[in-house]
């Protein structure tokens, strides 16, 4: 037992150092003119792919700099980042969701940008989370909105015989109606649908400022005791309580896109990056993406984050050479052919307009026909609490557990109380 | 033993010093090492840990305000923590009992089967999903869970019974939770009955049967009373365990639907990481550990045992 | 004198003890079926249980985009040191506090064994800062050296060590054996079931564990088997395949030893219930 035991551990003991030595910490840095830069994303795919593509492209020009990125799964791409700024270890270059950027750069951990002239050529909500102080940290590679656009069943419109597509509210309303379908009083077919995470969200903002509405007071608190705040809840209230066109069932288990491209609903408001989804993975092309009908008379205005992009390390020993990549992947080249792979809808003016960007992605026309009316979603601070707030609120409201009047209080409380925490 | 009896009685005292000496210096290097880990990785973390309960600590900030007991005064308002707080009871309060009532009956069970073979296939199969990682056995039963393609609603259907949204209704999300914990999770006290049951000696069967008595009667009389001390360590260990529950809720519902899954493990985790308010986090685990703590206690207090540690 | 007679309440008792096994194989039967189907036949209505066209696609998908084999061998060099120094640091603490006389000893041993009511998450982010200041991020080593000593496994060896009667132990020094010598070669042997049963425990936990691992490590090199849980998950949460067949690759190897190793470790877990 004990000579067996003292042989296991030295053979296990070599065979660690031996791994941990071979592939162990060389200090990363300049030796012989050469850098080695690290890049963190998260682990989509079609963006380590486009990532990636970046990272050969730039080496054509710059071969002395090698770049080595790391990918991570979502969740846990979140927590490393936070972990690595705390310990003062963060990679060079981070791909960071836009409304995260804020929270760094308050707390002096990204470098600025080195030249702020080319702000002017993104769109304002895609550049919202990136300006603090007004000062630029970062530069976005995409707009990332949730409004604008509708997954559709043409096909279903036309089995119930009605028109497609729907123009006005009223006539989306009662197109989805028509085309819920109940087994029972277990939902079949959605009319309309809207219950996942950020969209319940994002749609009851733009319904609030296609009032004309406003939800921000000039303190950066947030204000739903408008008229405009209870007459968009209660309209998506209806879709659940009066038309029942959809129901809570999926909220927290699945998209409901997936549900969409099962054929489990008739319209499905969701972001254009779903499109992708539909085709890869249940290879369906009889869906259309429409414009989303406003909810008045005015343009369909809408509420967007900051979404994919880039940002610099204070922390990075390479900062110029960071920045160096950083720009080249804006350029318009390079930041079209990424928007493409990663089917995102772009966040740069001139890109966006890219004939070339519809040629290749012709269903992305619908959004970036409305990119005009988005504006930037505003300082919400802690993103996921505030859009969780909302979530069990509206969970609540259409439980009937709680009116719309009171739900939208605790919303306004619970959003104030953490932002003061965030202001202090 | 007598030619050690009799070299003790002819070491000279001076050898004994040195003794005592060789011991000390055992104790030391023994000790030093394991205590400096133990120290690094365990004692600081959790004293570091703990002590942000009084301060609005956020790990990407410079600093760090002392805030005295403003974070317990905090959770006296959450209305989230509260509805966790009941969570987590009713969830300890559905799954121990179920626990232990279903793992000593099964116990007894196959400790009545005659065959030493089959004993130990049962005791293996009621135990295999005990040694599964909690997080794989959680991906796993929520497809089983699926509303639309899970398991359970294909054989539902197959009955000809309506489909039921196990993970998303607010009533039987908790309860689906449960019954995979039990899946998960009872295989533990299982063995750990089984071999209670064993010590107890058949001659008390033997004499109760003389006497007359029935089933029920040597189960309450003599299975019960002589399985207390096996009983307790299994209450308490599985109450310590419960409590503290985590990937699964985290996993299969994230506390949805409307927060009637949502655990105080799975909002302190929340606090903690995905809206890196370290501070509150410290003080619900504080309140977590007060806790099990107490129902510790309480058990122990109960089953009246000479706990030694 | 007896005579044979079909007893019925014990083929009741063993037909629901037979059925209740085959339940709890279930889920394992389900994640292996899933395992083999294609990804559409997953997604597609009506569901069926069993795959029509049987498939290692999953598994084909999970060994190409993951280094699944760099991973496996990073898993069990990890798994195999935080075991063997967790049974050593254990056996020999234990054996220091159940047979040694020192100051301080009683607190030390209550500080011990507080520390295993903590919940994880509140020691994970100073454990996360330490780490980094040891320059360890990104390194086998920073899985391996915070659970290189248990608190659960000091607590075990001491109750073990205890029974082992002094006089053996006296015996030992004054024949001469040094102090060392006398733990490896008379007490080690003593606590051998015990020693199995936290061994098969520490194995599984250090195999399993995959929050840490998550956090602590960057390179894609370096990384443990099931990490592969925590990334197909996020990226083919609609093709489950993937994951089931990512479940069914970390499960096996722990299968594997729980079925050879079982006979001491039920032994060890009983001992550890009784105790």
């Amino acid at each position: 037992m004990n000579k067996w035991f003292a042989f296991c551990m030295a053979v296990v003991l070599t065979a660690a150092v031996a791994l941990s030595g071979c592939s162990g910490s060389k200090e990363e840095g300049a030796s012989g003119g050469k850098v080695k830069l690290v890049w963190w994303s998260h682990d989509n795919p079609a963006f380590v792919a486009a990532n990636k593509t970046l990272i050969e492209e730039y080496k054509k020009v710059n071969p002395n700099v090698t770049i080595d990125l790391q990918a991570f799964p979502y969740d846990a791409f979140i927590q490393k980042l936070k972990a690595s700024f705390a310990a003062k270890n963060p990679p060079d270059i981070a791909q960071m969701f836009g409304t995260w950027v804020t929270d760094y750069a308050k707390k002096g951990l990204l470098q600025p940008a080195l030249d702020d002239s080319i702000r002017g050529n993104f769109f304002d909500a895609s550049l919202g989370a990136y300006v603090v102080d007004n000062q630029l940290y970062g530069l976005p590679h995409e707009y990332n909105l949730e409004n604008g656009g509708v997954l559709v069943h043409p096909k279903m419109f036309q089995d119930a015989g009605v028109n497609y597509p729907p123009k006005t509210w009223d006539e989306l309303v009662a197109a989805a109606r028509k085309l819920t379908r109940y087994d029972g009083n277990k939902i079949k077919v959605r009319g309309f649908d809207f219950t996942s995470g950020d969209n319940i969200t994002f749609t009851f903002l733009s319904l609030i400022l296609q009032q004309k509405g406003k939800y921000w007071t000039e303190d950066g608190h947030v204000n739903f005791s408008t008229p405009e705040a209870v007459k968009a809840m209660t309209a998506l209230k209806d879709f659940v309580v009066k038309y029942k066109t959809t129901d809570m069932s999926l909220f927290g288990t699945e998209d409901i896109s997936d549900t969409f491209f099962k054929g489990g609903s008739a319209m499905a408001i969701r972001g254009p990056w779903t499109i992708a989804a539909g085709k890869d993975t249940y290879k369906v092309s009889d869906f259309e993406y429409m414009p989303m009908p406003s909810f008045t008379s005015e343009p369909p205005y809408f509420a967007a984050e900051s979404g994919w992009g880039e940002v610099v390390a204070k922390a990075s020993k390479h900062s110029k050479e960071a920045w160096d990549f950083v720009n080249f992947m804006m350029d318009k080249e390079q930041a079209l052919n990424w928007n493409i792979k990663t089917l995102t809808v772009p966040a740069n003016k001139e890109t966006a307009s890219d004939t070339k960007l519809l040629e290749a992605v012709p269903l992305m026309k619908t959004s970036i026909d409305v990119l005009k009316y988005g504006q930037w979603i505003g300082p919400v601070q802690d993103r996921d609490y505030f859009f969780k707030q909302i979530n069990d609120q509206f969970q609540a409201i259409a439980a009937e557990s709680v009116s719309v009047e009171d739900g939208l209080k605790k919303i306004e409380k619970e959003i104030n109380k953490m932002i003061d925490q965030h202001l202090q | 033993m007598e030619t050690n009896a009799v070299r003790m009685l002819r070491k000279p005292v001076s050898a004994k010093g040195k003794l005592h000496r060789e011991q000390r210096s055992f104790v030391l290097f023994s000790l030093l090492p394991i205590i400096t880990l133990f120290l690094v990785f365990s004692v600081i973390p959790i004293i570091w840990g703990t002590m942000l309960m009084f301060f609005n600590y956020n790990p990407l900030d410079e600093s760090s305000p002392f805030v005295g007991l403003a974070q317990f005064q905090r959770l006296w308002e959450d209305e989230v923590f509260h509805k966790a707080f009941v969570n987590t009871f009713k969830f300890v309060f559905i799954a121990i009992p179920a626990n232990i009532v279903i793992t000593l009956f099964i116990a007894i069970g196959i400790n009545k089967i005659h065959s030493t073979l089959w004993r130990n296939t049962f005791r293996t199969m009621f135990f295999l999903p005990a040694i599964a990682p909690l997080a794989g056995s959680a991906v796993v039963w929520s497809t089983m869970f699926n509303g639309n393609n899970g398991l359970f609603n294909i054989i539902l259907e197959h009955l000809g019974f309506a489909k039921v949204n196990w993970l998303t209704d607010p009533a039987t999300a908790l309860l689906s939770i449960i019954v995979m914990t039990l899946w998960a999770d009872i295989g533990y006290n299982i063995v750990i009955f089984m071999a209670g049951l064993d010590s107890i000696p058949d001659m008390f069967y033997e004499a109760a049967k003389l006497d007359g008595a029935n089933r029920w009667q040597m189960f309450r009389h003599i299975t019960l009373p002589l399985l207390s001390r096996t009983s307790l360590f299994v209450f308490v260990m599985t109450s310590i365990s419960y409590f503290q529950m985590f990937p699964q809720f985290q996993i299969m519902t994230n506390g949805e639907p409307q927060n009637e899954t949502r655990v105080l493990s799975l909002h302190i985790f929340d606090h903690a990481f995905t809206y890196l308010n370290m501070g509150y986090a410290s003080a619900m685990a504080f309140i977590l550990l007060l806790i099990i703590l107490a129902v510790t206690i309480i058990q122990l207090r109960i089953g009246r045992s000479q706990w030694e540690y | 004198m007896k005579r044979k007679t079909v007893d019925v309440p014990y083929i009741l008792l063993f037909a629901a003890l037979f059925i209740g096994s085959i339940m709890m194989f279930i889920p394992y039967l389900w994640m292996v079926l899933s395992s083999l189907k294609e990804n559409l036949e997953i997604i597609r209505t009506p569901p069926k249980i069993l795959p029509e066209h049987p498939t290692f696609a999953g598994y084909e998908t999970v060994i190409r985009e993951a280094p699944f084999f760099r991973w496996f061998v990073n898993s069990v060099v990890t798994s195999a040191v935080i075991t063997l120094g967790t049974l050593f640091t254990s056996a020999l603490a234990g054996y220091v506090f159940a047979k040694f006389q020192f100051r301080g000893k009683h607190a030390l041993f209550i500080i011990i064994l507080a520390t295993m009511m903590i919940p994880f998450q509140v020691v994970m982010i100073p454990t996360y800062l330490i780490i980094s200041k040891l320059h360890l991020i990104n390194s086998l080593w920073s899985i391996i050296i915070p659970s290189l000593v248990s608190a659960f496994g000091i607590f075990l060896c001491k109750q073990f060590v205890e029974g082992i009667p002094l006089d053996l132990i006296e015996a030992a020094r004054m024949d001469g054996a040094g102090e060392f010598r006398t733990f490896w070669s008379l007490v080690m042997p003593q606590i051998t079931p015990v020693m199995s049963a936290l061994g098969i425990f520490t194995f599984m936990g250090a195999w399993n564990n995959y929050l840490w691992p998550l956090i602590v490590l960057n390179d894609v090199q370096k990384m443990t088997v099931p990490l592969a849980l925590a990334f197909f998950n996020s990226q083919h949460s609609v093709n489950y395949n993937v994951v089931m067949s990512a479940a069914v690759l970390i499960m096996i190897p722990v299968i594997i030893v729980f079925l050879i190793f079982q006979k001491q470790f039920i032994k060890g877990l009983t001992l550890t219930g009784l105790k």
